[in-house]
C-alpha cells in the first residue's frame, strides 16, 4: 500500500515522539508541520536529527517492505533541503515512495 | 601557507596522518612492493594524506576502510580516482557508507566527499608483498566494522582504541555486539601487535590490555593489573 500524506505525517510524528520521550519538558519538539528539523530554528541537535531520520527510514522500510533511504544523494543535492521541517520531509517521503498527497 | 606536519612514523613502515577538518587517523603502510603502500581509513584531508604520500615516495596499491563513517571513508574516492586503487569496505557497512554525506550535513562539517566504488572486504588479497593480510570482521561500532592485520600493525578503526571504548551514539552501533566482538578476538591478538586506532595514539596491544581501564571495565575484566589470557575465558 502506498504511503499517504497522513501515514507519512504519522511516521514522522512517531519518530519525534520517540525523541521527546528522551527529553525533558522544556526540550520537547512540537508535533506540527512547521516544526523545523534542521537549521538555526531547529530544536534538534545533529545527533537528534540523525536519530529521527534513521527512525523514519526504519519505519518506512517496515511499512513498505523494501529498504527506504532518505539520506542519499537525491536528498542532499536539492536546492531546498527536505530536512528543513516536518512539512518538507513529508513531501520528500511521498515523492521518494511514490505516495499520495 | 602553513606547512603541514610530516607524517609520523608510529612503527616500522607505518606512518600516521591526523586528518584536519575532522580529526581521525589515516595510516600509510609500506608493503615490501617497491614504492607502493596500503592506505587505511583515508579521512577528511585527502590533500594532506596525498602530501604525506609524496614525502614518503609511496603510492597506494590498496585502500582499506575499517568502516563506513565519513571520517574513515571521506578521502577514499580521491585516492581511488587518482591512483586507481581498489577500495575495500565490508558489505555490512553499505548503509553506513550511504549515510556518510548526510552525517556531514547533519553535523555541519565543512567537507564534501564523493562516495567510493567499494570492493567487498572479503575480496581483499590474502597477502600483499611478502606479508599476510588478515581481515577480522568486528561488528559493534558499526555492523561492518573490521580490523586489519598486516605485518605488525593492527588497524583497528573505531573498534579498539589505546584509550577508551569505541562506542558512539550513531545509528548502527551496538554496545553488546562490540563487547562480544572484542571478547572473541581478544586472545588472538599478540601482545606485540601495534594497535593503530582510528582516533588517538597507537600502542602495543600489551599496553592496551593492561592499561586501558575504561575498556577493561567495559569488557568485565577489571581487578587485575594485567589479566592473564586464560582468566578471560569465562567472560565471553
Amino acid at each position: 500500500m502506498p504511503i499517504t500524506q497522513e501515514s507519512a505525517l504519522r511516521i514522522v510524528y512517531q519518530a519525534l515522539t520517540n525523541l521527546n520521550e528522551e527529553r525533558d519538558g522544556q526540550a520537547q519538539v512540537p508535533l506540527a508541520p512547521e516544526t523545523a528539523l534542521f537549521g538555526k530554528s531547529s530544536l534538534l541537535d545533529s545527533l537528534a536529527l540523525v536519530s529521527v531520520i534513521v527512525d523514519i527510514e526504519t519505519a518506512l522500510s517496515d511499512e513498505l517492505g523494501v529498504p527506504i533511504c532518505l539520506t542519499g544523494e537525491d536528498a542532499l543535492n536539492r536546492e531546498e533541503s527536505p530536512f528543513a521541517d516536518v512539512r518538507s520531509l513529508c513531501a520528500f517521503i511521498l515523492q521518494l515512495t511514490g505516495g499520495r498527497s | 601557507m602553513a606547512q603541514r606536519p610530516a607524517p609520523l612514523e608510529v612503527g616500522p613502515g607505518i606512518w600516521q596522518v591526523v586528518n584536519c577538518v575532522f580529526p581521525s587517523n589515516t595510516y600509510i603502510c609500506a608493503t615490501g612492493v617497491a614504492g607502493r603502500c596500503l592506505l587505511v581509513d583515508p579521512g577528511t584531508d585527502p590533500g594532506g594524506i596525498d602530501d604525506a604520500l609524496v614525502v614518503l615516495g609511496l603510492k597506494p596499491l590498496h585502500v582499506f576502510c575499517t568502516h563506513g563513517h565519513f571520517d574513515h571513508v571521506g578521502g577514499a574516492a580521491f585516492f581511488q580516482q587518482k591512483y586507481g586503487a581498489p577500495c575495500y569496505l565490508h558489505e555490512a557497512d553499505s548503509t553506513t557508507l550511504g549515510r556518510a554525506k548526510f552525517l556531514l550535513m547533519a553535523f555541519k562539517i565543512p567537507f564534501t566527499m564523493d562516495l567510493p566504488r567499494v570492493t567487498p572486504m572479503g575480496d581483499a588479497p590474502g597477502s600483499i608483498g611478502d606479508r599476510p593480510l588478515t581481515i577480522l570482521h568486528a561488528p559493534g561500532h558499526t555492523p561492518g566494522s573490521c580490523m586489519i592485520r598486516y605485518g605488525n600493525g593492527l588497524f583497528s578503526g573505531d573498534t579498539l582504541f589505546s584509550h577508551g571504548v569505541g562506542l558512539s551514539k550513531l545509528p548502527g552501533g551496538d554496545r553488546e555486539t562490540l563487547k562480544a566482538t572484542l571478547l572473541s578476538l581478544w586472545d588472538g591478538i599478540p601482545d606485540e601487535a601495534l594497535v593503530c586506532p582510528g582516533h588517538g595514539d597507537c600502542s602495543p596491544f600489551l599496553a592496551v590490555r593492561t592499561q586501558n581501564r575504561p575498556l577493561l571495565r567495559f569488557l568485565g575484566m577489571t581487578g587485575a593489573a594485567a589479566p592473564p589470557r586464560d582468566a578471560r575465558a569465562g567472560t565471553a
